[in-house]
């Protein structure tokens, strides 16, 4: 017989125990392992996805905030770029005007010393011209100049016209009855007793008040008689002489001064 | 020559006989728990694992994707009962290739002990599923003239199933035996190998017509 019927009842309940076996020992803790790592796998994807969408969000903000970025940096370099504009043209403003003051302040020394020069050569010369002519007069004639002016001065009260001489004493001296003679020097005894003498003449008894030394008289002699004057002064001649060295002088400072221009323009 | 290995017996009291088919059952048992305890100490839901557990998860997953296929929807409930048919017959099968293993799958007594699990198994689970009454109304289906063949039918297939198993698994040994007489050299082992194709496919039929008679037992469910 080829079945053996105990055999196939210990064949079934060897099958059935080797079901339960396996059951508890190979299949359930496999599948409990397979479902246990699909879920972790599921999670971590789920999570990666999240991950990337942080990721990409986060992307994006940094985008947003380098663009953000680059403008106010624009903006900035465009505001420090105006600001760097204005501060050159102030100073430069500056500097121009900094150079016009210096020039102003060039030329007005420059004036300063012309006219000091000026005055100062005006006041020598005066004063040379002076003690050429006295030295000359008292070589040639053996005469004080300060004499030969007071002799010019009488020839000049004498030639004045007696016509209108009359007509303003007659106006003025009812009015004052004295005169001034203001001298740059000192005049003797002989010389007051001649002047008042050629008043006396001319202008009629009055009373004569000398001021000697006068500062601004420096070789003259003047004779002032209310409003009406009378003079002769070395100064007069200086003053021509005056103006012309002047002129010379200014001649030459403005060639200068258009040189100077010339080149601070270049500059 | 034998045509069965239980007649291979190691120790007989009375009715109760301890045969080769039975030991050679329970060593493919130890073998089986053993492997499964062996990787349930090392099991790890981690992505990393080991390679023996890989290879017992693929065959788990393939054997419930099989039983998916064939159309049971609840395939996890199955799987305890069809799957280790399975794996006991192949392992049964693959053990061929050792010399003094005899399968005891070569053993009438085991297919139809098998065969009668399957023939009990099947109403167990279409009751369970569907109710006594809607499991029994399926004999009488599509018409009542149907019940004898029905029933018929039941019977036949279980009987089918023993002897294909028997058949094969047997065939196998003797073709082997009968050749090693006439040529003893390189020849055998061919056939060996045929042999070992031949259980595997056998192990495989027997799981899937297994399954498809579950499926056809709970089915009205399903629709």
């Amino acid at each position: 017989m080829l079945i053996d019927w105990f055999t196939v009842i210990a064949q079934i309940i060897n099958f059935l125990i080797l079901v339960w076996l396996l059951k508890r020992f190979l299949y359930k803790p496999i599948l409990k392992a397979i479902d246990a790592r699909e879920t972790l796998v599921a999670e971590k994807l789920s999570s990666a996805e999240n991950v990337m969408q942080k990721a990409e969000q986060e992307k994006e903000e940094y985008e947003k905030k380098n663009e953000d970025i680059d403008s106010k940096r624009a903006d900035l370099i465009k505001k420090a770029k105006e600001e760097a504009e204005l501060r050159k043209t102030e100073i430069l403003d500056g500097v121009r005007k900094e150079g016009e003051a210096i020039k102003e302040r060039w030329k007005k020394s420059i004036l300063d010393q012309e006219k000091f020069l000026t005055e100062s050569l005006s006041d020598q010369t005066q004063k040379e011209v002076i003690e050429i002519a006295r030295k000359t007069l008292s070589d040639l004639s053996n005469s004080r100049v300060e004499e030969r002016m007071i002799q010019v001065f009488i020839s000049k009260i004498g030639n004045i016209d007696k016509e209108e001489l009359a007509k303003i004493i007659s106006d003025k001296v009812a009015k004052d009855n004295k005169c001034i003679i203001r001298s740059g020097f000192e005049l003797t005894v002989q010389e007051k007793a001649q002047l008042e003498e050629v008043v006396k003449e001319y202008i009629g008894n009055i009373e004569v008040i000398y001021k000697e030394n006068e500062a601004d008289l420096i070789g003259g002699i003047e004779l002032t008689f209310n409003d009406y004057y009378i003079s002769w002064n070395i100064a007069d001649y200086l003053q021509d002489f005056e103006r012309k060295i002047k002129e010379h002088i200014n001649d030459q400072y403005k060639i200068q001064l258009h040189e100077q221009a010339g080149i601070q323009e270049g500059a | 020559m034998r045509i069965t290995p239980d007649e291979i017996v190691y120790w007989k009291y009375g009715f109760v006989e301890l045969n080769n088919t039975i030991v050679t059952t329970w060593l493919i048992m130890l073998l089986l728990v053993l492997v499964s305890l062996f990787i349930k100490r090392k099991l790890t839901n981690k992505l990393k694992r080991t390679r023996l557990q890989n290879v017992l998860e693929i065959i788990v997953v393939t054997i419930n994707k099989q039983i998916k296929d064939i159309g049971i929807k609840d395939n996890r409930r199955y799987l305890g009962f069809i799957g280790t048919l399975f794996l006991f017959l192949s392992t049964a099968s693959i053990l061929t290739i050792l010399p003094i293993y005899e399968s005891p799958t070569g053993s009438l007594s085991t297919t139809t002990a098998l065969a009668i699990c399957v023939f009990i198994a099947v109403p167990i689970y279409g009751i369970s599923q569907k109710g006594l009454l809607k499991y029994l109304k399926s004999y009488i289906e599509p018409t009542f003239i149907m019940l004898p063949f029905n029933i018929i039918g039941e019977f036949s297939r279980t009987l089918a199933m023993a002897i294909r198993l028997f058949g094969n698994m047997m065939s196998g040994t003797m073709i082997v035996g009968i050749l090693l007489t006439i040529v003893p050299l390189f020849l055998p082992i061919f056939l060996t190998v045929l042999g070992l194709l031949t259980g595997l496919v056998q192990a495989y039929i027997f799981t899937v017509l297994t399954a498809v008679y579950i499926a056809a037992a709970i089915q009205v469910t399903n629709k």
